[in-house]
């Protein structure tokens, strides 16, 4: 329990930390594998008993102490707590020397070379991070198919429902969700048009075949015409089960084309219904 | 009822749909993807790729140490310049000093963090949280004792990068650092 304790909280400090635009305290220490291995980077103590860490403290340990940042190689306070690290007094062989602290023999990065001023790219939750849960891309249909009719409205209707994918994001469990906040449809004949919702069909909406909608589309002429829509999505994730957290920006997904025929007007417009009036021109 | 010429063609399509010969389903296309092919053709291989290479990055080092701090140029095949410039003042102190390293760091887990095929000009970036096992390591100086600091923490959580190299056209370590927040090994 400790460990997922520890792991969420590490999670949300850097989740906090990245939304403000920071990056103090989920910045890597740049120690060398010697150091690491040694025992004496500082960076790897810190992050050792970090339990009594508050959210918004920042780095301060529990002795009051500040975690030296970038990792720089100063062993914090409770070094003197520790053994000796050379038993007997000794020093490390030679250890007189530009590199070390004479006192303790901690070794140090020379100044004239910082390990890294600029702390190293951290982990930054943006839409990038979120491709691997991209949100599902069959959202189109249109009525009355894949085929229309010329001067009647065909109705495409986009899913508007959100998406919600799992997967990892910062190493944890994650969930996020995608909903649709505008629908863009290309219809392929030089018209574009934007819709807040996906709409609906007409037998959802009570209304006779071939009639307009809020999404319906009138084809002029004859022809193959490419529809296709695009969704502009919002999206938000959430760690280990915690709260949902929006992600800045938009996704603007292409979500769906097909080919859509579009049939002579003059097959099918007659100026009676055939059924009631025989003499019609075309029946 | 005399049936109109021209309703034969929606009399036609409706017979059609009657027949289960409605119009084919609308086909969508993915198109979230970038257009270029990636380097990798899934996420599972980019990672088994960073995860090799971690491994042999850390033999590496292992070698090196081993070798009293000589051949730091070896890890130029699975590090950055930048990752390098962090090892030095280790291995030079190693070099200086006399010490020599024993034993092999292991990998106790490799998590990943985010894979991104596509994140560098169409390469790919892996990020991975990795604890290091350090245990059976050892720095040893001349007189044949240990030098490592009694207490030191064996197990060490840390965030690592990878970047796609074109000239070794392979993910080498771009960063290998000690993870600040309380450690997740």
């Amino acid at each position: 329990m400790v460990r997922t304790k520890l792991l969420l909280t590490s999670a949300f400090i850097s989740l906090i930390v990245l939304s403000m635009g920071e990056t103090a305290a989920a910045a890597g220490a740049a120690c060398g594998d010697v150091e690491i291995t040694m025992g004496t980077c500082a960076g790897v103590r810190a992050n050792i008993g970090q339990d009594e860490l508050t959210l918004g403290a920042s780095e301060r340990l529990r002795d009051g102490s500040r975690a030296a940042p970038n990792g720089a190689h100063l062993a914090l306070g409770q070094k003197e707590s520790r053994p000796d690290p050379i038993q007997d007094g000794a020093y490390l062989p030679g250890c007189p020397d530009i590199q070390f602290d004479a006192s303790n023999c901690i070794y140090n990065a020379p100044d004239a070379t910082p390990p890294q001023d600029t702390p190293g790219p951290a982990p930054t939750v943006t839409l990038e991070d979120l491709a691997s849960f991209s949100p599902r891309a069959d959202r189109l249909s249109a009525e009355p198919g894949d085929w229309a009719i010329a001067g009647l409205a065909v109705n495409p209707v986009a899913d508007d429902a959100p998406a919600s994918a799992s997967g990892e994001l910062l190493g944890l469990s994650a969930e996020v969700r995608f909903t649709p906040v505008e629908f863009l449809w290309d219809h392929g004949d030089g018209s574009t048009m934007s819709t807040s919702d996906g709409g609906a069909t007409w037998a959802e909406l009570g209304q006779t075949e071939f009639s307009g909608t809020a999404t319906s589309h009138v084809y002029g002429e004859p022809g193959v015409y490419t529809l296709a829509l695009s969704v502009r999505f919002a999206a938000e994730y959430s760690v280990g089960g915690g709260p949902w957290t929006p992600v800045a920006g938009t996704l603007l997904a292409e979500s769906g084309s097909f080919e859509i025929t579009v049939g002579s007007a003059g097959t099918v417009l007659v100026d009676r219904d055939c059924r009631t009036g025989a003499r019609g021109p075309g029946c | 009822m005399l049936l109109c010429r021209a309703a034969a063609p929606i009399a036609l399509l409706a017979a059609m749909a009657l027949a289960g010969c409605t119009a084919p389903e609308p086909e969508p296309t993915q198109t979230v993807a970038p257009t270029d092919e990636p380097l990798f053709a899934s996420e599972e291989e980019a990672l088994a790729a960073a995860e090799a290479v971690y491994s042999d990055y850390q033999s590496q080092l292992d070698e090196i140490a081993a070798n009293g701090g000589e051949g730091l140029g070896e890890l130029v095949d699975t590090a950055t310049p930048e990752v390098i410039d962090v090892q030095e003042p280790g291995f030079d102190m190693l070099t200086a000093e006399s010490i020599v390293g024993t034993g092999e760091k292991l990998v106790a887990s490799f998590e990943v963090q985010s894979i991104d095929l596509f994140a560098k000009e169409g390469s790919p970036v892996v990020s991975a949280y990795v604890c290091r096992d350090i245990s059976q390591t050892d720095l040893i100086d001349a007189n044949g004792r240990s030098v490592v600091e009694d207490d030191r923490v064996t197990l060490v959580a840390l965030e690592v990068t990878f970047d796609f190299e074109p000239s070794l056209q392979r993910l080498i370590v771009s960063k290998d650092e000690v993870w600040s927040g309380p450690s997740f090994c």
